[in-house]
């Protein structure tokens, strides 16, 4: 009997196979298809052959003894029906697993770019359907019927799973979005989680296969609604228990969210707990504020003042801008959008008066606004700017800010790497076209960077408008820049600025002098610097190969190790976190802090 | 001696709403041979497939004695059901390795003069039977289940079928359970005649008692309501009562010319008789 399988199912490889391979071939030997590689028609043609082969292999299990009026004859051999359903299954799977590997092979031989499908979906996909119309093959004999019934399951499968991972984002309090469950298919989310979501999905898949083996224990030939009713009679139950078991595995892998932790400059600790408010450390106390608050990345620090751009959870939006006050350990709404509306990623502040850009979230991103906040009354004043440039696409939009004869202006540019235009806008309204530049500019010293394809132009005002006064030569590309974060760059002095390009493994970096206006090439450095203030230059490199995370000062033209932090830098519970005040590291459930210049390692006692 | 080698316990079986088994019981003993009657649709077939295991009763029980393993029972549906797409030496082949039989016996292929590597779907439905039967007989069956095929083939080839059964019967004491509409080409084959009515046996005789106790009367007039009956039907010139059941008290009490009859007449009564009730109904 087994013998009479294989060969059933090895005369359906070849069938297979020849299809595959031919129907390629003579679409570019017949030139319906011209100008493409044999392989670039054969893989996609494969991929999607392989789809529909999966659901042939489950479905076509009693096809043939259908086929041939052979069934009763079938049920009369002296086997019991599990043994049956052995007989026709393994081969199927050994035929599945076949064209699984030939797939795995090529998609690592160049089908990657060609495939239409992420190998994670496909996969998932391939043996879903494959296990689905294996357990709908015996709930009728039309094939196309089969078909349809198959691939409708297969839909409210992937739904299900969806539901599950959604009631359990609901039941746990973190919104469904935050987990991107999307990216479980492309198998870019936390390996953690991709198990326990795997676990959910196959446990989610044994109801079909258990009421099919149980059901089919008693299969015969009286027509399909007997069987089809012993099956659900089976299915509803098991769908259950199921069900709940699927969701026990989605809710041990999706968690709650890591806590994440950000040191300010006066050395105290922010730690927040997604959705469930955050703890401020300081040497041996501990502040707790409650509330639905995220300070995990802000996006301007300035003395004890800490801001975020907040998101609005329903929206996804980022349409707030919250304050925490790490002196009284309050935390404030200062500015409050529309929903439809986002918030840029840069803030600038001077005085009492919060500076961004925002706009519209969808539709090219358009109604770009300059909205001015006041800390104190929380006035809002908007800007509109409608100019070309800074729609289409989403980009960060620096802003920068000073005044000139006792007027207010602000900077705005995009941050691409090519075309950025410059504008000034006044305090009444006033838009003006300063002009452009080839890579981001920065605003520093009252000086303006900006960039043409070879050279770097400072600019600085002379009666009231930008001119330039110095053209340096920069034929290797070099970007320089400020950072972020920090509030009134206005009232620092840069002596120099870092400006870098791409090396061959890593960056090469460059300083600008502010004062002789000379570029240095300091070289291929080890790692990316991350800024800190006008004297003090850190950088930090990730080895993921060596599992490892080196922490460099520059000084006196030279690189010196301060610190190597050793952990599992891939491991998503991980962190390795530089902040204002220094550097937060998490390894597993321990955190350790480090504050700048030296690294030294600050105790929080409640921590 | 008798020896029992097939045990139905109150077999139940529906197909939507219909009952087509209820509480059907048999008992079945070594080497006996058994004719199922009935009208259409009475559950015949359904009890036949249920003995070969195409169907599962919804409830009650079917045990064969230790004697009787899977591969030891023979079943030929009335659908003729084989892979058909396979050829006469595929099939045979398939059936010898299912069945682990070595020396399968080609007697009866060769004198049906069956070409060994024609599809069995191109075979006509006679050959096709007795291809059937050649597989079947190969296993050196204990139980030999046959349903409804024996009206499709032509005599000569019914003959061939016939004898082959009654060989099957004598050389190795099979039990052979026949599902049958006509009785007249095989009257000597039936020890023991059933009747099926509604899922139900109304009629387990022997064929040799059977005989006995009905007894036809043929009369132009009409006879005394008192005489029981399954089956009367009147006819040009005369009536025919179908007596059951028959005893000499009742020949005594009512003397009429009570006849023997052939048991083709006597299953027609029975299934008549089932027709009648139903119009009464």
């Amino acid at each position: 009997m087994l013998k009479k399988e294989i060969n059933d199912v090895l005369k359906q490889i070849v069938f297979f196979t020849a299809a595959v391979l031919l129907l390629p071939a003579f679409l570019i030997i017949t030139t319906i298809i011209s100008d493409q590689s044999y392989f670039s028609v054969f893989f996609p043609m494969f991929q999607f052959g392989l789809i529909f082969w999966a659901f042939f292999m489950g479905s076509s299990l009693f096809s043939l003894e259908h086929g041939q009026r052979g069934m009763e004859y079938l049920l009369s051999l002296p086997y019991s029906r599990l043994q049956l359903i052995g007989f026709k299954i393994v081969p199927r799977i050994i035929a599945v697993m076949i064209f699984f590997v030939a797939f795995w092979i090529l998609y690592n031989a160049g089908g990657e770019d060609l495939a239409a499908l992420s190998f994670i979906s496909f996969t998932f996909t391939y043996f879903s359907l494959f296990l689905i119309s294996l357990s709908l093959s015996a709930s009728s004999q039309n094939f196309l019927v089969l078909f349809v019934s198959s691939l409708f399951s297969l839909i409210i499968y992937f739904e299900l799973l969806s539901v599950v991972i959604f009631l359990v984002t609901r039941m746990k309090r973190i919104p469904y979005y935050r987990l991107n469950y999307r990216y479980f298919f492309t198998g870019e989310l936390d390996p953690y989680l991709t198990g326990f979501i795997l676990l959910a999905a196959i446990v989610l898949l044994l109801p079909l296969l258990v009421s099919f083996i149980l059901s089919f224990k008693k299969f015969d030939i009286r027509p399909a609604k007997v069987y089809n009713k012993r099956y659900l009679k089976f299915f509803t139950p098991i769908f259950i228990f199921c069900f709940i078991i699927s969701a026990f595995f989605a809710s041990q892998g999706i968690h709650i969210g890591y806590k994440q932790y950000y040191l300010t400059l006066d050395l105290k600790l922010i730690e927040s707990h997604p959705y469930s408010g955050i703890k401020i450390y300081e040497h041996n106390k501990v502040h707790k504020i409650k509330g639905d608050f995220d300070f995990s990345w802000p996006s301007l620090v300035d003395n004890e003042y800490v801001y975020q751009i907040a998101h609005n959870k329903t929206t996804r939006s980022y349409n707030k801008i919250i304050r925490l006050n790490t002196s009284d350990y309050t935390v404030e709404v200062l500015y409050k959008g529309l929903s439809e509306r986002s918030i840029g990623w840069r803030l600038q502040k001077y005085d009492q008066t919060i500076a961004f850009v925002e706009r519209k979230r969808k539709k090219d991103f358009h109604d770009i606004q300059l909205v001015l906040v006041d800390e104190a009354s929380k006035e809002v004043t908007r800007i509109p700017l409608e100019y070309k440039l800074l729609e289409k696409s989403y980009f960060p939009i620096s802003i920068w800010t000073n005044k000139t004869e006792g007027k207010r202006f602000w900077l705005i540019s995009t941050e691409k790497n090519w075309k950025n235009q410059i504008l000034r806008i006044w305090e009444d309204g006033r838009i003006e076209d300063i002009g452009e530049s080839q890579k981001a500019p920065c605003y520093v010293n009252r000086m303006l960077i900006s960039y043409t394809e070879e050279d770097v132009i400072i600019s600085m005002e002379k009666e009231g408008r930008f001119e330039a006064i110095r053209k340096i030569p920069n034929s290797q590309g070099f970007k320089f820049g400020t950072g972020y974060w920090r509030a009134n760059l206005n009232d620092l002095t840069f002596k120099e600025i870092f400006g870098w390009r791409r090396g061959p493994t890593h960056p090469i970096y460059a300083k600008l002098n502010l004062e002789n206006f000379e570029i240095e090439e300091i070289g291929e450095t080890k790692g990316h610097l991350h800024y800190f203030s006008p004297d003090e230059y850190y950088f930090i490199e990730i080895d993921h190969v060596a599992s490892e995370v080196k922490v460099y000062e520059y000084k006196e033209r030279k690189q010196n190790l301060l610190k190597t932090f050793s952990f599992n830098t891939t491991e998503k519970r991980n962190r390795f976190r530089p902040c204002i005040g220094g550097i937060v590291f998490r390894e597993g459930k321990k955190v350790r802090a480090y504050a700048f210049p030296d690294l030294k390692e600050i105790k929080f006692k409640k921590l | 001696m008798t020896e029992k080698i097939v045990e139905v316990e109150n077999l139940k079986l529906n197909i939507g709403r219909k009952k087509i088994l209820d509480n059907t019981s048999l008992e079945l003993q070594k080497g006996e041979s058994v004719v199922i009657a009935g009208r259409n649709g009475s559950g015949k077939t359904t009890f036949l497939k249920c003995l070969a295991n195409v169907i599962f009763p919804d409830q009650g029980s079917i045990k064969f004695s230790e004697e009787v393993p899977p591969e030891k029972i023979g079943y030929i549906s009335d659908q003729l059901s084989l892979f058909e797409n396979y050829t006469v030496k595929k099939g045979i082949d398939f059936h010898a390795s299912v069945f682990h039989i070595e020396d399968f016996d080609y007697t009866l292929i060769k004198e049906l003069k069956l070409d060994l590597n024609q599809k069995i779907k191109n075979l006509s439905a006679g050959e096709r039977t007795l291809f059937h039967l050649s597989l079947i007989l190969a296993q050196e069956p204990e139980i030999l289940l046959i349903d409804e095929i024996i009206h499709v083939i032509d005599p000569y080839l019914r003959e061939k079928f016939l004898e082959a059964v009654i060989d099957l019967m004598d050389r190795c004491q099979a039990t052979v359970v026949m599902v049958n509409h006509t009785f007249s080409e095989i009257e000597k084959i039936p020890e023991r005649v059933l009747v099926m009515e509604k899922g139900q046996f109304i009629l387990d005789e022997k064929s040799e008692t059977l005989g006995e106790k009905l007894k036809k009367v043929v009369s132009e007039a009409e006879i005394s309501d008192e005489v029981p009956r399954i089956f009367q039907r009147e006819l040009s010139y005369f009536r025919e009562y179908f007596v059951y059941p028959f005893n000499e008290e009742l020949r005594k009490k009512f003397p009429y010319d009570y006849k023997n009859t052939r048991l083709n007449e006597i299953i027609k009564a029975f299934v008549g008789g089932q027709y009648v009730k139903k119009g009464n109904q």
